[in-house]
């Protein structure tokens, strides 16, 4: 199967006094635009064999995010919520929720989690990735996946993936 | 026949709720996307608050103060009242019918849900639970009600919950309550909806039905017997002396404080409230029992809008529109070398307002401009006009601004960037005493090679770039001198308290704009009984100036063919034998909110055409500064007639026609379907590519010039010569 990691878009600053709490931070309208693009270009990476499922973080910017690749797939991928993917939470809770999963899975999430998320994938050490805003990485695994069973096809950049985008 | 009945006008009141019931209907619009259907849904509720807090209370106020002087429809202020009522209570059904048929499953279907408390599974409500004490907690009062604590003051359009509470545990304590009433006001800082976790979509619960739940948490040693949310509309009308106050914007403001604590007009409740909690808001804010309306669906709707600002899914939303910038203003390399060369109409939401943003920007930095004169009714609240003013009086020009402050709903904001302005250098002027500044107009005095010139913006739509995308509204600029020179006199007016001159192009509201109206009137029945041929065609927001009106069934039985375009209030009963049945009454509500005022007198290809700032409203005749302009440039009024009068009148997908009886009917759309807004969004954008692939032909040009950082000295223009 092969798994995606896509971090949310860039959120609404939390030192603007405006800020509503961390977990109903927006995307801003840069954000909205940027992700959007970056969306089109995960999805061209994917081809013909876009993800069967969709597992997004519950806070407000992940979810936006996932509703703009959603929009990107012509809303067609099944999406469920899984609260532990929240940025301080463990990363193999996420791993165990997979497991009974068939199909191709890409996950909307956060910083730090999907990182350390990452470098438990392929066995590296745990500060090894750094995902930018709306950036994604990508594994292939024989069966489900499992720590140090990944192997990594790449790590994309937003701006790398804007690019792809059609 | 004499046209003094009261039976041939329907009542502006009623007329009013016939509009709103018609934003209802675009609510209930299977054909809309869900987020589209709660923004109307919203607005709806919206407009009601805005009913109750003006118009009902005026009502209110005249039957106080015992006035039996009747509008031309003969209906006193209290049979008013009653027959408002009584139209309220059977629009409220509608919204609640809306509600839960309409929207409800809709959101469903979207896989969002609005969950009480009760639905919340553990995990759900311990999250609830977690953040209602984090984020929410801190922000409450909690207010017991007792002899000792009277009933606190309710802010307008505040949501509050009601609660009746009786102390935990077994046996009576002495000398305290065991029962009490208590209120806890709903905090307007933060977010109507909680957010919590759902396994595959978004769940929210409403603040006030968590308030409800964790009354415990508020109100220690209590449980909440009962609750219930409710609204408090109040009177939110100005009464400013004008001629007592030295100060207007200090009257203004000690008003606008005033304002708040004005009279409770209406109690919105949930219908699911006790009688005993009813009884008790009714008397503490000294209502009667028809000011009070129950809802089922949700108080204060147009807080809902968040579900749409989160959700970013296209499929809900409706496609978005960009306005779009016409070729010649990316081809000219300044406005006044355009405007020099032609005339422009604007079209907007369809054209962009960015234009005359930029009119009004490069007037501020063009070194060769001396002054710039405009008005402002409403205007945003980081305006660029009031930005690129303040930088032009920096810059040295002699800069006129004429705020109206009293701009209803628009007070305070209008104080605050008026302040920004006098800072800068601004000559802030406030208008004529007893009179709203309501024209649309601005002016920029150029030194150029020949001598001075002028160049004006005029207009049907507020100086204001965000409803400039949601409002339809008509731009008219240009450098011809009997236009510049009418707008130099009628600033002079505003501003020097001079007299008025004999009006060259423009008609002046309260001097000339009604007889001018009338005048051309009584020139189209004078054509039809010279048996010439006649026409009469117009678009306003509101018809009810009574004059007007009699001067249209006039115009009809004559035989003179009227067609108008109403959107909201209209007085004028079509369709009446031997009265009206000459006169054929449209209104459109759709995605944008119709707002151009355009008057076309006289047959196909020989119009007369107007354009203004005014409804016939007798405010907007006699007690407004607003201005009326004619359209000479045939290609210009080609382009009004088509899409403003062909494709409005021919609309039948987002019209409905005003019936005799004051009701109004859905236009069938049995013809070939026609949707005017979406005609003139298709032809914006077909525009819009047709010139992208010209562009893609012709040499790059470089692209205007605008100076984006307004810091660095400005470096002179060379000539172009």
């Amino acid at each position: 199967m092969r798994l995606t990691l896509f971090r949310h878009g860039i959120a609404q600053d939390r030192a603007d006094p405006a800020c509503p709490p961390d977990e109903d931070r927006p995307l801003t309208d840069e954000g909205i635009d940027k992700t959007r693009r970056a969306a089109r270009g995960l999805v061209w990476l994917w081809g013909d064999a876009p993800p069967a499922k969709m597992v997004q973080s519950p806070w407000l910017r992940a979810v936006q995010t996932a509703d703009l690749l959603d929009d990107e797939l012509g809303g067609r991928c099944p999406r469920t919520t899984f609260v532990e993917m929240r940025p301080f939470d463990p990363a193999a809770a996420v791993l165990d929720h997979l497991r009974d999963h068939d199909g191709d899975v890409v996950l909307v999430g956060h910083a730090p989690h999907l990182d350390e998320l990452a470098a438990f994938l392929c066995g590296a050490r745990p500060r090894a990735f750094r995902l930018k805003k709306a950036g994604a990485a990508l594994f292939d695994f024989v069966d489900v996946p499992l720590a140090g069973q990944g192997t990594l096809v790449g790590v994309y950049a937003p701006k790398a993936l804007r690019r792809l985008g059609p | 026949m004499p046209l003094t009945g009261s039976e041939l006008f329907i009542n502006r009141e009623l007329s009013w709720l016939a509009f709103n019931e018609r934003v209802v209907a675009q609510a209930d619009d299977p054909s809309l996307p869900l987020y589209e259907r709660l923004r109307f849904f919203g607005i709806a509720a919206e407009n009601l608050d805005e009913f109750f807090m003006v118009r009902v209370a005026g009502l209110k106020r005249q039957v106080r103060s015992g006035v039996l002087e009747a509008p031309a429809d003969g209906l006193l202020p209290e049979e008013q009242l009653a027959a408002i009522s009584e139209k309220v209570a059977g629009l409220l059904e509608e919204v609640d019918r809306v509600w839960f048929e309409g929207i409800v499953p809709l959101l469903a279907s979207a896989d969002v849900h609005l969950l009480s408390p009760r639905d919340l599974d553990e995990g759900q409500l311990e999250v609830a639970h977690d953040r209602f004490m984090r984020d929410v907690f801190p922000a409450l009062t909690p207010i017991a009600l007792d002899p000792g604590h009277p009933f606190p003051h309710l802010r307008n359009k505040t949501l509050n919950v009601a609660l009746h509470l009786r102390r935990r545990g077994k046996g009576k304590r002495r000398n305290l309550h065991n029962r009490l009433y208590a209120l806890v006001q709903v905090p307007t800082v933060l977010t109507r909806l909680l957010r919590v976790p759902h396994k595959s979509g978004r769940a929210y619960v409403m603040l006030e039905d968590l308030i409800a739940r964790y009354a415990h948490e508020l109100f220690p040693g209590f449980v909440a017997e009962e609750s219930a949310c409710f609204r408090v509309i109040r009177n939110w009308d100005l009464e400013v002396d004008e001629e007592e106050a030295e100060d207007l914007m200090h009257a203004v403001e000690a008003e606008l404080r005033r304002r708040d604590r004005g009279a409770a007009v209406r109690l919105e409740i949930v219908d699911s409230a006790s009688a005993n909690i009813e009884m008790l808001l009714r008397d503490a804010l000294g209502l009667e029992a028809d000011d009070v309306f129950r809802y089922k669906s949700p108080l204060g709707p147009q807080d809902l809008s968040v579900l749409a600002k989160e959700d970013l899914r296209r499929e809900l939303r409706i496609e978005p529109f960009t306005p779009v910038t016409p070729t010649e203003f990316g081809d000219a390399e300044s406005t006044f070398d355009l405007l020099r060369e032609q005339d422009v109409l604007l079209h907007h939401p369809y054209d962009s307002f960015e234009p005359v943003v930029r009119f009004i920007e490069e007037a501020a930095e063009d070194p060769r401009v001396l002054a710039i004169k405009q008005t402002f009714y409403r205007t945003s609240g980081d305006s660029p006009f009031v930005r690129a003013l303040s930088r032009a009086a920096e810059n040295g020009k002699q800069v006129a601004a004429l705020v109206e402050i009293k701009a209803r709903f628009d007070e305070q904001n209008n104080i605050e960037w008026a302040r920004r302005l006098e800072e800068s250098g601004v000559h802030v002027v406030y208008g004529l005493v007893g009179l709203k500044t309501h024209c649309k107009a601005a002016l920029v005095v150029r030194r150029e090679d020949q001598g001075i010139r002028s160049y004006v913006h005029l207009g049907t739509g507020n100086y204001n770039p965000q409803t400039a995308r949601g409002y339809t509204d008509l731009s008219f600029m240009t450098a011809r001198e009997p236009f510049a020179e009418d707008v130099a006199a009628l600033f002079n007016m505003l501003t020097g308290l001079s007299d008025a001159p004999t009006w060259r192009r423009l008609s002046v509201a309260p001097i000339n704009l009604e007889s001018e109206v009338l005048r051309h009137i009584e020139r189209e029945i004078q054509r039809s009984q010279a048996g010439e041929p006649c026409r009469i065609r117009a678009k306003m927001n509101s018809l009810v100036d009574p004059v007007a009106i009699r001067a249209l069934y006039r115009a009809s039985q004559a035989g003179v063919p009227v067609e108008l375009l109403v959107r909201g209030i209209c007085c004028l009963r079509p369709g009446l034998a031997g009265v009206s049945e000459n006169i054929r009454v449209v209104s459109i509500v759709d995605r944008f909110l119709e707002h151009s005022r355009v008057f076309a007198f006289g047959p196909d290809g020989r119009e007369t055409i107007l354009l203004s700032s005014a409804d016939w409203m007798p405010r907007n005749f006699r007690r407004r500064v607003e201005a009326m302009f004619p359209i000479d440039d045939p290609k210009l009024k080609t382009r009004i007639m088509q899409e403003i009068f062909e494709e409005g009148l021919a609309d039948n997908e987002s019209a409905h026609e005003l019936r005799a009886d004051g009701t109004y009917k859905k236009v069938p759309s049995d013809k070939k379907r026609l949707r005017s807004q979406y005609r003139c969004m298709d032809r914006a954008k077909q525009d819009d590519l047709l010139a992208a692939e010209s562009l893609a032909l012709t040499p790059v040009r470089k692209p205007h010039r605008r100076n984006r950082d307004r810091t660095k000295p400005k470096k002179k223009k060379p000539s172009r010569k």
